[in-house]
């Protein structure tokens, strides 16, 4: 229950409100709400004026500007009573005009948005302001208007014509290293052709030079083997030399066993004795076939030998020709001079050069014909030489001694490749050197191996 | 000699009105000046059927100003009939109201512009000063000479559920123009004019008697009172006679801004709880009160009685208070037996069951805090039993 008391103050605080006096007792005034519209009418129209697109506010009917923002004032240079008392031609070019009346031709709202088109805008100060811009027709209290927002673009303009530069750049750039690309690939592709043609030269020439080379290796076993014959041939004499001698003591024993017989002094003693002497003959004439055979044998590999037995193996199958001839061979060695290399090619080279020396002696038909043959060790290396005294050979032609097909002798006596071959065996096989100069009374030729 | 009480702080609210024949018909400027779009025009079916509406309506559209019309109003408004309109006048996208019609249309346009202006619903607004923000521009055509609502802070509002009529008191639902033609009066059966009648006479006796009256809102009551008296079965005899619907409707007006301002007692508060549980006719339900609610009130502010009495054309002079009581009294049920107002709450289909809880909801009216003497529960039972 409410006291007395409760009710009286209650009674007495609702007499007061209802006489008027309560402080939320106010007449009816829009003001309070109205200031507050106008507040965010202000806000709002501050936020338009300080956005940086352009807007304006179009009235269809009229197709006159009847509001703009501060920004679009600002951007054109003109007030913004100005903007509203110029007609749109004053700020449009003739296709933008074009295109905005066309939006404004419709008489409602559009349900989608036209699409922007980049133009320009004439400014009040002259010059031209670039502009992206779009309208949008809005329907206020049932009069129609086109909102028009035109955001400035010089920015972006710039940026765009620099990167249109740039690309431009870039693609003159491009050109102008395809074109360094296509000239160097042209220069390549000739240098190609010219080198394929090169190639093919050379292919030709090689096949050339390989025909060539096959025809001097055949001219050059063809040489060796007249060279072999030659020596062959030389070979046949020197046997021949060899053989008069005890071919002549064979026949001697078997007269002596044939007189014997007829004079009675035969005996099982005498027969056994000639037995023994033409056993021990016979015995010499294989071995000289053997010597022979084994000089004309070339070399299939390397072997260490002592040039001492060389020349006295040598020399030995030439001893009884040379000494038929009356011709004198010296021998003299010291160092007991060793050659790691091709001895029967060696022997072949001292043989020729013997040859040629008893040829020269023979013909210069010298009275006391002597070859000396000598050999030492010098520096490392074996030292050869061969010298007769056959009276030299003639200043000019010493220097072609060595060349091939060169030769002083009768036609027929000799091949011309004797000399050439040694040099080639010394130098090209062995590593060696074949030189030859001329003494006070004939040639030295010396091998250095 | 007057006492200082007589200078205690009094407000006086009134809003812009026109009054004169043929003012219904400055309605278009009237909307156009309040900056009007589109108007809802707040009506119900029985002015509707008079044409009121329409002319209105028309005078609108000639100031070019658009309509939506909302008339499904029963004769007490009740809660739901605001939402509604409410709920049309967004749709529809009015920015203004106007009222063509009695107490009922009225109250409902002012219920209609708090809820669009406050965004709630309208229950919440009961009371004194529950209103914050202004509601829209409203325009009322009276087309009775009762209520008064054209030109008072009070809307009432009928709430369906919870059984009561509850008041709504602010100066934010003052309407912004009254435009009071005695013309749109004329329609009014003898009847109606006999209920509206006494409801204004209610209006401003509890005006003058009020705990707020002042020495401005004391003139438009004695003057309401004193044309009420003279013109009141005369205009009932000459419905037609537009000086005499004039007379009516102006002492309608003058009792309108007295109670406003001085606001109301007992009666009102009873019959309001009357109108709230049995949907009672409200002028019906004060006619039959105010003899019993006199009777009550009479000790506490016996001289206003007897202003009463002189300005109703008795002679008090000398008369003992119980017998002025008396006289004043029998003028009234006089008045009403002329009038044909002989019913009693038993015949409104009031049952004795129903007494305390009729008097409980009279507690809380705010009309009762004016009432010049403070009335427990069971005076005002005992005030119910009386009038059965």
């Amino acid at each position: 229950m409410k006291k007395p008391s409760d009710i009286e103050e209650n009674w007495e605080s609702q007499r007061e409100k209802i006489i008027g006096l309560g402080e939320r007792s106010l007449r009816k005034t829009y003001y309070p709400e109205l200031q507050q519209k106008l507040d965010q009418l202000e806000r709002f129209r501050a936020l338009l004026d300080q956005s940086n697109d352009c807007i304006f506010l179009i009235h269809v009917p009229t197709g006159s500007f009847i509001d703009v923002n501060e920004s679009a004032c600002r951007q054109l240079g003109c007030s913004r009573q100005e903007v509203l008392a110029l007609p749109l031609e004053r700020f449009f070019p003739e296709d933008a005009l074009a295109w905005a009346r066309e939006i404004l031709a419709a008489e409602r709202e559009q349900e989608w948005d036209r699409d922007a088109i980049t133009t320009r805008m004439f400014k009040c100060s002259g010059g031209e302001l670039p502009v992206e811009i779009n309208i949008r027709l809005v329907t206020f209290r049932k009069e129609l208007y086109g909102v028009a927002v035109a955001r400035n673009i010089t920015e972006r303009k710039l940026a765009e014509e620099a990167l249109q530069r740039l690309n431009n750049e870039l693609e003159q750039r491009i050109a102008e290293r395809t074109a360094d690309l296509e000239e160097s690939r042209t220069k390549l592709e000739t240098q190609n052709k010219e080198l394929q043609k090169t190639y093919h030269e050379l292919a030709v020439e090689t096949t050339a030079l390989q025909r060539a080379m096959e025809d001097l290796r055949e001219k050059d076993r063809m040489v060796i083997q007249q060279s072999r014959m030659a020596a062959m041939g030389e070979m046949l004499g020197n046997i021949a030399h060899q053989w008069r001698q005890p071919f002549n003591v064979l026949g001697l024993i078997v007269q002596d066993l044939g007189l014997s017989y007829e004079s009675g002094e035969f005996s099982q003693e005498l027969l056994d004795s000639n037995i023994g002497k033409v056993m021990e003959i016979l015995l010499h004439l294989s071995q000289t076939i053997d010597d022979f055979s084994n000089f004309s044998t070339p070399d299939k590999e390397k072997a260490l030998f002592k040039v001492d037995q060389v020349i006295v193996k040598t020399i030995s199958l030439i001893k009884e020709s040379f000494k038929n001839k009356h011709i004198a061979i010296d021998i003299s060695s010291s160092d007991d001079p060793q050659i790691n290399g091709y001895p029967h090619e060696y022997a072949q080279v001292l043989l020729n050069i013997l040859m040629n020396a008893r040829d020269a002696l023979l013909e210069s038909r010298k009275e006391n014909a002597r070859i000396a043959v000598r050999a030492w060790n010098e520096n490392d290396r074996s030292v050869v030489t061969i010298t007769d005294n056959a009276g030299g050979i003639k200043t000019d032609i010493l220097g072609k001694i060595f060349e091939p097909y060169f030769t002083t002798k009768d036609l027929g006596k000799g091949t011309g490749v004797g000399l050439f071959l040694s040099k080639t065996i010394i130098e090209k096989n062995m590593g060696g050197r074949l030189s030859a100069r001329n003494t006070g009374d004939g040639v030295e030729l010396r091998i250095e191996v | 000699m007057k006492e200082p009480t007589e200078f205690a702080l009094r407000k006086f609210v009134a809003p812009e009105f026109i009054f004169g024949i043929d003012a219904r018909k400055l309605t278009g400027r009237y909307a156009k000046n309040f900056g009007a779009r589109k108007v809802l025009v707040v009506s119900d079916p029985r002015v509707m059927a008079a044409g009121w509406t329409d002319d209105v309506i028309a005078c609108l559209r000639e100031e070019g100003v658009e309509c939506a019309v909302f008339s499904s109003i029963t004769s007490n408004p009740r809660a739901d009939e605001v939402m509604k309109g409410a709920e049309l006048y967004q749709r529809e996208g009015c920015n203004a109201l106007v009222a063509v019609g009695g107490g009922s249309p009225m109250d409902c346009a002012k219920g209609i512009g708090i809820v669009c202006a406050n965004k709630r619903d309208i229950i919440a607004f009961e009371g004194v000063d529950k209103v914050e923000l202004p509601i829209p521009p409203l325009i009322c055509i009276p087309t009775t000479a009762g209520s008064a609502a054209d030109v008072s802070q009070f809307a009432i509002i009928s709430d369906v559920q919870r059984r009561v009529k509850f008041a709504i008191i602010s100066k934010m639902i003052v309407p912004d123009i009254a435009l009071i033609d005695p013309v749109t009066t004329t329609s009014m059966p003898a009847e109606l004019t006999a209920w509206t009648g006494m409801d204004a006479l209610c209006h401003a006796i509890e005006a003058y008697v009020s705990t707020a009256h002042s020495p401005i809102t004391d003139l438009f009551a004695l003057q309401a009172i004193r044309l009420i008296t003279s013109n009141m079965l005369p205009t009932m005899v000459e419905l037609d006679n537009i000086v005499l619907r004039g007379e009516m409707l102006l002492a309608c007006l003058d009792a309108g801004l007295a109670f406003s301002n001085a606001s109301l007692g007992a009666v009102h508060a009873m019959a309001h709880s009357l109108g709230g549980l049995l949907n009672a006719p409200h002028g019906e339900c004060n006619a039959i009160l105010l003899p019993y609610v006199i009777e009550f009130n009479f000790p506490a502010a016996p001289d206003r009685y007897r202003e009463i009495g002189k300005a109703m054309g008795l002679d008090m002079d000398g008369m003992a208070s119980r017998d002025a009581l008396s006289a004043l009294v029998a003028a009234i049920n006089h008045l009403n037996k002329q009038a044909k107002l002989t019913y009693t709450l038993g015949q409104l289909g009031v049952d004795r069951g129903i007494i305390p809880t009729l008097a409980e909801k009279a507690m809380h009216d705010p009309c009762i805090f004016t009432n010049p003497r403070q009335p427990r529960s069971k005076d005002i039972e005992a005030i119910y039993e009386k009038a059965l």
